[in-house]
């Protein structure tokens, strides 16, 4: 089953590549996180410094609350269609056929992005940014793809990219029942939680066996909808022979870089084509693309993304709600802010291996964006206010029904009563915010996989494999210059010292008579954990017999750490029971007419396009060339070294035929979020108009509560992909496969 | 700032009538503590002569005679003939306006400009350190007037003279769809060609002869450059130092400058329904224009005044203030930058001599 993007990759942890949003930080902040030490992974959001009292039922009447019909979003599910809301909001009358083309010509690009079929060989469109790591998997020696961008002159040019495949969602089965059964057997939280997670995955064996009976492509995945209220079994087409076929300059297909990320307006070609191949070698047959529209669209017109949003909170109650504002959001910003501040002193100060700490700086910074967007979005009375008004409306339907009410009347006291005991825990956790993760120290990190990797064979381990994954995880990690190692053991120091007080036992055995800083500069001079060499070397002689200054470090710290991460995990299982007991409550007041939270598999979400007001003025529903370069020329003279607004050589002299009026980036009202990237937007004829690759800024709080009022997805529009592979990629070949399609389209 | 405020100007003019007309600036008179008076950093609203890179008392008297004052705003002379620079809201806003109204004007004959009926502008001829702030002079010459200044926290009084001129003729104002783009307000990045010039005559009807000027330049501002603008405000006067910064909006970071390519962006982007929808002959009157040319910028800092010279340390003019933005970082002075207005003036429109009396003008451009 599907808990994130990577396997087992644990809740924790893809919260925060949820938090990363639709957008190129996606793809940075799962590489930044996604390195948990092992599978009792930290749960990084309870921080906390210096209690608040933050009452759990906010004065609603203060506020003008409209509830909104689409508080908890758009974001449809295939089995559920919205064939209703689309009938009256847009005279869509949209049937099983409709909605059957639209889910066949979507796909799962890899585990973190979105993608479609364009045309009927096979011809894919994703992003620029959910397709950099491709690209520099078939980059040659003397070659440099992500700089110069790629095109293949002919279909034999394209390129295969190991261990890429996207995937096509063939069906959906609801397999409720059987998971449901296989929990009600057993008692106590945690337990409950096992089996329901074991049973899913049984049941995706026992399916993707027989499914692979049939036809060797399929592959089952066990979705877990409205907090396990609900489990669906997903067949999956795979595709694994996946080429890259197009791919733009990174400074176009990322153009405004980090600093323009959740930015509108926007002018990002953020695009790149691969292709399909089957198994003997050809391109797929792909009947079930969306043809081209050459028209574009307009605004005000109905449109709809198909993709695979990743995570969405929009279903819990106000106290989980005020938990994420008061602890969770504002010590992992606090962490990050740190974090951030240091890497960018020493990026500035030029010194070897600031290229790796710039990566870090950004990725970061990306996700401090993301988090102080939500944070800002939670400080918004308005917003907790609606949820809270949500929740009374709840309240009250349940009264209403005697029967409803004895099996979930406790259900709100409860889950009020567990943040009261998250908030007691969170002191001594906060300590440990993105500890073990690939943005702390590398000598900490590696100090943490060697205690653990050591005491699993001490203990007689017998999965080889699982010890081999734990010692591949580690010594994937980057080097960091020694100074940068230096100060982020000081600043982790520093917050467990803040977090367990002076005068702690453990803290004091860490120290061992020495302050903070010659304890870290000890550490730093003395270790040979500064790199994977040195590390390695360690694993095999003993990390724990050794003579390292850091093993006595990590044995006084690692203990607390797995003790702290034990009481994290049991405290989510218990609000992951109450938060099932919570939807299985609103499923059965209002049933699917509220779409589960996003789950990193396939929907539909409708929207128009439409611009709105910011800044003090109103942003336009498009940007075109034009704006590309009054970017390039604006921010040129900001630094001589280059920026994020740079152009290549071949775009900074247009060939007259490129239209600069041509329309670039759009917004509509979509619901998307991280995993969105790459997403079709299409018309109401299922044409393509666009290619989700953003939400802006204000979008960001649409993880807690959905908004169309200023909150906007970004696509690129499929105008200027094609204006720009004619005009000056001179893709000829790709413009006719592309424009055919559409053409044959139209023709039927 | 569309309602620029005629208040004070009014005030000024009627408040101190000409009372004097005495000839008295020199550099010994005005001594170094004029210079300390006038350094105003936008940050502190302290620093020293040194800190913030004024260079001498000589430079900050040229940067007052050179800023003309007129109601509400402040224009500054660009040429040794009387040609000055301001907003073009400045001159738009006046109630005397009348003629042209909302279209493009412009004279590039001497014999083609406009006189302003019933507009008044003034520009400094002297000032005098004084004892008593309480003593009064006796009104001279009929076209003089004189106020006294505060110094910037020194408790020091200077005695300011001015000399008054009636004949102004108005050289070019844009068409208003350009000057108002979008019609937006308090905004930046911003894509407005605010800006208006005109000449002062004297008063035998002939060119105003004057030796304190801004050298035009028409490079664009630098990213964390310094600029000054010299300001005339209710009882003080004083040299504002700021920098060509870049802030936080939005969720990435300002331009320093936009481009005229700005313009025609959003012209296509909002559609012809919209406020930056252009007529034809002036989107290919924007078209005709090197497109890359720096056109607003904006600087650390409330502008206290529009239509004042934005000028960078040597004391060549890089723009003019016309508005204030909000920001997340509060208010920030916008200007409308000296190279939009010659990319404008130079190939669409070919205003021959007036480009050619700029660049004579300009120390730059003869390097």
């Amino acid at each position: 089953m599907n808990l994130g993007y990577k396997g087992y990759i644990a809740a924790s942890l893809f919260c925060l590549a949820v938090v990363a949003g639709c957008t190129p930080a996606a793809v940075e902040v799962v590489n930044v996180v996604s390195e948990p030490l092992i599978k009792e992974s930290p749960q990084t959001s309870t921080a906390l410094i210096g209690e608040q009292n933050s009452p759990f039922t906010p004065s609603v009447d203060q506020f003008d609350v409209d509830l909104g019909r689409f508080d908890g979003g758009k974001m449809w599910t295939f089995d559920n269609p919205p064939v209703d809301w689309f009938a009256e909001e847009y005279g869509l009358d949209a049937d099983s056929a409709w909605f059957a083309k639209a889910r066949l010509g979507a796909l799962r690009f890899g585990t973190q992005c979105s993608a479609s079929f364009v045309s009927g060989q096979g011809l894919i469109l994703t992003n620029h940014h959910c397709a950099r790591e491709s690209i520099a998997d078939v980059t040659l020696e003397g070659e440099n793809l992500l700089e110069t961008g790629f095109l293949a002159e002919t279909t034999s040019d394209e390129r295969k990219i190991p261990d890429l495949y996207v995937e096509q969602l063939w069906e959906i089965t609801d397999v409720t029942h059987r998971v449901h059964r296989a929990g009600n057997a057993v008692r106590g939280d945690n337990e409950r939680v096992m089996v329901r997670r074991n049973k899913a995955s049984e049941i995706e064996d026992e399916m993707t066996l027989a499914a692979k009976m049939r036809d060797s492509t399929l592959q089952v995945e066990v979705v877990e909808l409205y907090s396990g209220e609900r489990y669906a079994a997903y067949t999956y087409r795979r595709y694994e022979d996946v080429r890259l076929v197009m791919a733009p300059e990174k400074q176009l297909g990322y153009f405004g870089g980090e600093k323009d990320n959740f930015t509108f307006p926007r002018y990002t070609l953020d695009m790149a084509f691969f292709r399909a191949y089957d198994q003997s070698g050809n391109p797929v047959e792909t009947p079930n693309h969306y043809a081209w529209s050459t028209n574009g669209a307009a605004v005000d017109d109905a449109v709809f993304v198909v993709g695979n949003p990743g995570s969405t909170s929009r279903l819990g109650s106000v106290s989980q709600l005020m938990f994420e504002r008061d602890y969770t959001l504002i010590h992992q910003v606090e962490a990050l802010d740190h974090r951030a501040e240091l890497l960018r002193f020493y990026r500035d100060m030029e010194e070897p291996g600031a290229d790796v700490v710039n990566n870090m700086w950004f990725s970061v910074s990306n996700s401090l964006k993301a988090l102080e967007g939500q944070l800002d979005g939670l400080r918004n009375d308005t917003l907790i206010a609606r949820r809270s008004a949500a929740v009374n409306q709840i309240r009250e339907d349940l009264f209403k029904s005697d029967s409803l009410s004895a099996r979930y009347g406790t259900i709100f006291q409860d889950l009020d009563e567990l943040q009261l005991s998250k908030r007691a825990e969170a002191n001594r956790l906060s300590a440990f915010t993105f500890f073990g993760t690939s943005i702390g120290s590398r000598i900490l990190t590696r100090a943490l996989y060697g205690y653990y990797y050591a005491n699993l064979q001490r203990r007689g381990y017998v999965d080889q494999d699982a010890i081999d994954e734990i010692r591949e995880d580690a010594m994937a990690l980057e080097d960091f210059p020694a100074e940068v190692d230096q100060i982020l053991i000081t600043l982790r120091f520093h917050e467990l010292q803040e977090a367990l007080g002076e005068q702690d036992p453990t803290m004091r055995s860490i120290l061992g008579g020495l302050t903070i800083d010659s304890l870290a500069a000890r550490i730093v001079a003395t270790t040979v954990l500064r790199d994977s060499a040195g590390f390695a070397t360690l694993l095999d002689e003993g990390f724990l017999n050794s003579n390292d200054p850091v093993v006595p470090v990590i044995s006084a710290l690692a203990p607390l750490y797995f003790t702290a991460q034990r009481q994290a995990e049991s405290l989510k299982n218990r609000e992951d029971l109450l938060v099932a007991e919570f939807a299985s409550l609103r499923f059965a007041l209002y049933g699917t007419n509220v779409p589960p939270d996003a789950s990193f598999s396939l929907r539909i979400s409708d929207g128009r396009v439409g611009g709105y007001v910011y800044n003090g003025t109103y942003a336009p529903a498009f940007t075109t060339f034009y704006g590309l370069y009054d970017h390039y020329y604006a921010y040129r003279n900001m630094n001589t070294t280059g920026t994020p607004w740079d152009l290549p050589e071949r775009w900074l002299d247009p060939p007259n035929s490129l239209p600069l009026s041509t329309p670039l980036n759009m917004v509509s009202t979509n619901d998307i979020t991280g995993g969105n990237s790459g997403s079709p937007l299409l018309n109401r004829d299922l044409e393509i108009v666009g290619l989700i690759f953003d939400g802006n800024i204000e979008s960001l709080s649409n993880v807690y509560i959905f908004s169309d009022q200023t909150a906007r997805a970004v696509s690129v529009d499929t105008r200027a992909i094609l204006a720009s592979l004619q005009h000056v990629y001179g893709a000829e070949y790709l413009v006719t496969e592309i424009t055919e399609s559409a053409e044959r389209h139209r023709s039927h | 700032m569309k309602n620029c405020s005629i208040l004070w100007g009014l005030i000024v003019f009627t408040l101190f009538p000409s009372v004097q007309a005495r000839q008295i600036t020199t550099a010994a008179s005005t001594s170094d503590s004029l210079l300390m008076s006038h350094i105003w950093d936008f940050q502190a609203n302290a620093g020293t002569a040194e800190g913030v890179g004024l260079p001498d008392t000589d430079w900050v008297e040229n940067a007052l005679l050179g800023t003309l004052q007129l109601p509400g705003c402040a224009a500054a002379l660009v040429s040794a003939n009387g040609l000055a620079v301001t907003s073009a809201a400045c001159l738009r806003s006046l109630d005397t306006w009348i003629r042209p109204g909302d279209t493009l004007f412009v004279a590039d004959e001497l014999s083609q400009e406009h006189r302003l009926e019933g507009l008044k502008v003034r520009q400094l001829s002297g000032i005098k350190k004084i004892e008593n702030p309480g003593d009064t002079f006796p009104n001279v010459e009929p076209d003089m007037q004189s106020q006294i200044h505060k110094g910037r926290g020194h408790g020091s009084y200077w005695k300011y003279s001015w000399r008054v001129y009636d004949d102004v003729r108005l050289v070019f104002i844009p068409p208003i769809e350009l000057e108002n783009f979008g019609d937006e307000d308090s905004v930046y990045p911003r894509y407005a060609m605010d800006f208006a010039l005109f000449r002062v005559y004297d008063k035998n009807d002939q060119l105003l002869d004057t030796e304190s000027y801004f050298a035009w330049n028409d490079r664009p501002p630098r990213y964390r450059e310094r600029l000054y603008a010299t300001v005339f405000s209710k009882d003080e006067s004083f040299t504002r130092v700021t920098i060509l910064d870049r802030f936080d909006y939005n969720g990435t970071v300002s331009p320093s400058f936009t481009t005229m390519y700005g313009i025609l962006d959003l012209h296509h982007s909002h559609g012809a329904m919209s406020s930056w929808a252009l007529p034809a002959e002036l989107k290919s009157l924007i078209a005709g224009s090197d497109l890359s040319t720096a056109l607003n910028f904006s600087v650390a800092g409330e502008c206290a005044e529009m239509g004042v010279a934005i000028i960078d340390i040597d004391m060549e003019i890089l723009g003019i203030s016309f508005d204030n933005a909000h920001t997340q970082e509060g208010l920030r002075c916008v200007g409308m930058s000296t190279a939009g207005i010659l990319s404008l003036l130079r190939s669409p429109l070919n205003a021959k001599n007036i480009v050619e009396e700029l660049a004579e003008q300009s120390r730059w451009q003869n390097r």
